[in-house]
């Protein structure tokens, strides 16, 4: 373990993304004491920076610096959550793809190659608006689009894994493959995952904010996705509204880069040269 | 080669077939009764209701319904748009060469300008200009597609005016010919550039990690032993080689580019699929919808199998598997 | 450390190689003046930089190697023998330390400006690299790679007289010329070898050096690329140098021997001499613990210990810790390298023979 942590201290990004991201949790953790309501409105509209409105209002008045507090919210959670269903359902059917081989991995496989070669997003897009769009709609169709790449990891290493001694020891001594499959495939297997994983938690919050912008997300939360599209119509004399909330997400999002980058390079010494 | 060809062909098609059968079952999977979700009014008549579930087939076994619907899209027949009472593929082939237009502008600008810039910063790895483009790099693959439109609208088309700020031409001119060709152009840099700006860092990481892993390979070495020249080793031999996980990435990100590309359409105005899409779902025109992602789907399977086939081409290890 | 990879083979044990006409019984009594060495190495020193530290891979190497005849460097992995080759050829990592002289006739190719060095590689000096698999470019036709290899130093030779010369280097290892039109992963790996082996040959060059060139092929395929090879040798007078950890391999292509072990030179002579009546203590283990195809059965023995850290040079012999006859005084000082009979050195306290 601090095995790991010093290899993780010396990646180059890795100890920025953890602390960009602390930033970040605590941010949406602490919002109440560091933010005003954000969805009072008031008659100071379209206001620009300032002392009394740290980042603007918007065209209802709200407090822009508020709204990007409280935003974070969604986003971290949505992100978060997603690619945790992801993980769970990718790893699962690529350990078991891998590992048993034969048409289970074909259909699969084919199942697989759909959601990675398709515009997976329309997809989600066509679902949202016939599920409808709460929170937890929106993070489970998510997750449930992206895991292919966390099934294709896992099945490349349960294939590896498969040949492997301790796999043939334990399969000689009598174990039932699903035990095989938890106690030795996918705990080995699960560190390109892990890395994978922190990838994904960055795409779902740009794909949450994608949709938001479209009018799609949650309307009884405050989303920065949404932020932008309510800014729009003022983009030239109120920028702000837009602006800030763009730059959280470019924030949050490196962050999570800079976490996977340094995860990276901690468990796979093999990355090393390609820091940068 | 040719078993190859055949062989990647076939999988295509089957992925497609996949989506539209998945295209089927969402809308029978939707809660609630297919037929009012066809008419999209939220209290149709009964008559209105039993006549699209007539013309559907919608009373028949579902396997049924489902050979009907694999046949009607083998016909080209992709349902009528509740908005717009019009076939949907006539609504589709009238906004596709828009959106195909900005796709492919940008991701061959995204390519060689990310493949440039990913070979520049191999050759001075760990230099001060490598650190700064890759940190860059993450900058950029970190920003939302529309939000990065709208900054670039604010600044070089509202506060600088160089370009138009939405539109494909400009309707007040009226231009044909190489007018209309300079107007579409001038339409196109920005929404072109910034959905380029968000691919590049792909191409330029890809690039710069393969470029560098090839300088370290065995053969490498034997050139150099050769006495080649550095630049023809590097010029020749080494992009040649580096260029390969390029390509098939190229493919692969088909899928992000076309969803980067609707919304970078929505934030200029663009007249192409991604317009259509806002408008099917808001007004919740399923078949609409349906048809995009169809169309979508194959449009990125078609570059897939192209790429793939180039790859072939590139590398002859490939061929014979 | 046994020495990895086959060590033995359908092939004599080793003995006197098919040697050159009239050089065999001047070898024996080492009773002849070699003709004006082609290659002398003097005091090379090589050390890597890497993290924290450097890597001593060669320590004060001095050798010889006359005309139209060939060394072989033995040694373990770690020994130091491929770096030898690299550092000949001027491949070594940029980071590299590099002291001592490396004179081919009269050049001291360590001190040649890179722009000179570039036209000594492969004209004057040539090398067959171990895995030739990777050795070409997968994604270009080998002919196409030969064209660019003619005209590295004959810029003005078309295609087609390239690919002509290269049909008829082909033939000299037996051969087809369609394999100039093949890619490097359609040919097996004997094929590809014997493939660099030609290529190595293609401007004619005063040295060849083979650097572990047999080690990735089956027992049968080495057999019979060095039977090519000894042939290839003969008949084109070539100068060699041969690294292998594998003793078969050198005794069956030189005539003279040097033995490295951790970065240095522990003994050094003609082949007959180093091989079969071997005065260091290490080269005896090295011939002890090869088994033998033919002959009475005898018992293996390996060498006990395992390889010095390179990171850290020692005061002493670096073999003293695992020497079944160390003294004392092994481990004070270092041997220097004393000639036991002419051309016939060893580095070893024990070996008090002064030089006659």
């Amino acid at each position: 373990m601090s095995a790991f942590w010093s290899l993780f201290r010396q990646s180059r990004y890795g100890p920025w993304g953890l602390a960009i991201l602390a930033l970040v949790v605590g941010t949406a953790v602490f919002a109440p004491y560091l933010a005003g309501d954000p969805f009072a409105l008031g008659d100071l509209t379209l206001a620009p920076p300032s002392r009394a409105h740290l980042l603007g209002t918007d065209h209802l008045g709200r407090d822009v610096w508020s709204m990007t507090v409280y935003g974070s919210r969604v986003s971290l959670v949505v992100g978060i959550t997603a690619a945790l269903v992801s993980a769970g359902v990718g790893i699962a059917l690529g350990a078991v793809a891998g590992y048993f081989g034969g048409w289970v991995d074909e259909v699969i496989s084919k199942i697989t190659d759909v959601f990675l070669m398709t515009p997976t997003f329309f997809l989600i897009l066509i679902v949202v608006v016939m599920f409808g769009n709460s929170m937890f709609y929106v993070m489970l169709v998510i997750g449930l689009t992206i895991w292919p790449a966390n099934a294709r990891l896992m099945r490349a290493q349960a294939l590896t894994l498969r040949e492997r001694t301790f796999t043939m020891a334990a399969r000689a001594l009598g174990d039932s493959s699903w035990r095989i499959l938890l106690r030795h495939i996918i705990p080995n297997g699960i560190y390109p995952v892990i890395a994978n994983t922190t990838l994904q938690m960055a795409g779902a919050i740009l794909t949450e904010a994608g949709l938001s912008f479209l009018g799609l997300g949650d309307p009884n939360t405050v989303s920065w996705g949404q932020m932008i599209y309510t800014g729009r119509p003022y983009l030239v004399t109120a920028p702000w509204v837009s602006f800030f909330p763009g730059l959280a997400i470019v924030i949050t999002v490196m962050g999570f880069y800079f976490l996977g980058d340094g995860l990276n390079f901690a468990l796979n010494p093999r990355f090393k040269e390609r820091q940068g | 080669m040719r078993r190859y060809l055949a062989r990647r062909v076939f999988s295509t098609l089957l992925i497609l077939l996949i989506v539209v059968v998945l295209n089927f079952l969402l809308m029978h999977l939707a809660p609630g009764d297919p037929a009012r979700i066809l008419t999209g009014l939220e209290q149709p008549s009964p008559e209105t209701l039993q006549a699209l579930r007539e013309r559907y087939g919608l009373d028949r076994p579902l396997w049924v319904q489902l050979g009907r619907y694999l046949a009607q899209v083998a016909r080209g027949d992709l349902g009528r748009s509740i908005v717009y009472d019009q076939p949907v593929s006539q609504l589709i082939a009238e906004r596709l060469p828009a959106t195909l237009l900005l796709t492919v502008t940008s991701a061959v600008l995204a390519f060689v300008a990310g493949t440039l810039a990913g070979t520049f910063s191999a050759t001075r790895y760990f230099s001060r200009t490598d650190l700064f483009l890759s940190f860059a790099s993450y900058v950029l693959y970190a920003t939302p597609s529309f939000w990065l439109g709208l900054m670039l609208i604010l600044v070089f088309a509202s506060w600088l005016g160089w370009f138009p700020t939405s539109g494909m031409v400009d309707p007040r001119l009226g231009a044909t010919g190489l007018a209309r060709l300079l107007d579409i152009l001038r339409h196109l840099v920005l929404p072109a550039s910034t959905l380029a700006l968000v691919q590049v860092p792909v191409y330029y990481r890809i690039t710069r990690s393969s470029v560098v892993s090839v300088l370290k390979e065995d053969f490498v070495t034997t050139l150099r032993a050769t006495g080649m020249s550095e630049s023809r080793i590097f010029r020749k031999y080494a992009l040649k080689n580096a260029i390969l996980p390029t390509v098939t990435i190229f493919g692969l990100h088909m899928g992000y580019v076309v969803t980067g590309a609707a919304l970078v359409e929505i934030v200029f105005g663009w007249p192409g699929m991604g317009r259509l899409m806002l408008g099917a779902v808001f007004r919740r025109d399923y078949p609409l919808l349906m048809g995009i992602y169809l169309i979508m789907s194959a449009c990125v399977a078609a570059m897939i199998l192209l790429t793939d086939l180039l790859y072939a081409w590139l590398d002859p290890r490939i061929r014979y598997q | 450390m046994i020495p990895s990879g086959p060590t033995y083979s359908p092939m004599q044990p080793p003995a006197a190689p098919p040697g050159r006409p009239g050089q065999e019984a001047a070898l024996r009594t080492g009773n002849v003046e070699p003709v004006s060495p082609l290659l002398r190495v003097r005091g090379l020193h090589v050390r890597y930089r890497i993290a924290g530290g450097k890597v001593y891979a060669l320590q004060g190497i001095d050798l010889a190697l006359p005309r139209g005849q060939s060394l072989g460097v033995v040694g373990e992995s770690g020994s130091g023998k491929s770096t030898l080759g690299m550092a000949i050829l001027r491949l070594l990592p940029p980071a590299t330390e590099v002291e001592g002289s490396i004179l081919l006739e009269d050049d001291d190719l360590l001190a040649l400006p890179e722009a000179e060095m570039r036209r000594v590689r492969w004209r004057r000096v040539a090398m067959v690299f171990q895995k030739a698999m990777g050795c070409l470019s997968p994604v270009h036709r080998i002919g196409e790679q030969l064209v660019d290899i003619v005209r590295a130093h004959q810029p003005e030779t078309t295609p087609r007289q390239a690919l002509a010369r290269g049909e008829e280097l082909l033939a000299a290892v037996n051969l087809p010329p369609g394999v100039l039109s093949a890619y490097p992963h359609e040919l097996s790996g004997g094929m590809l070898q014997r493939v660099m082996i030609a290529f190595s040959l293609v401007h004619n060059p005063q040295l060849i050096i083979l650097d572990e060139a047999t080690t990735a092929l089956d027992v049968i395929t080495q057999a019979q690329i060095l039977q090519e090879f000894s042939r290839l040798q003969e008949r084109f007078h070539l100068t060699t140098m041969v690294i292998s950890h594998d003793m078969a391999v050198v005794a069956q292509l030189a005539e003279w021997v040097a033995v490295l072990y951790a970065g240095f030179l522990m003994e050094s002579g003609p082949a007959p001499v180093v091989l079969g009546a071997p005065r260091h203590p290490y080269t005896a283990a090295l011939i002890a613990s090869s088994p033998r195809l033919r002959g009475p059965r005898t018992t293996i023995s390996g060498i006990p210990g395992s390889l010095p850290d390179l990171t850290r040079p020692p005061e002493g012999c670096v073999f003293a810790p695992r020497c079944p006859r160390a003294a004392p005084a092994c481990f004070r000082e270092r041997p220097p390298l004393t000639s036991v009979s002419p051309h016939h050195q060893v580095a070893c306290h024990l070996v008090a023979t002064p030089s006659r």
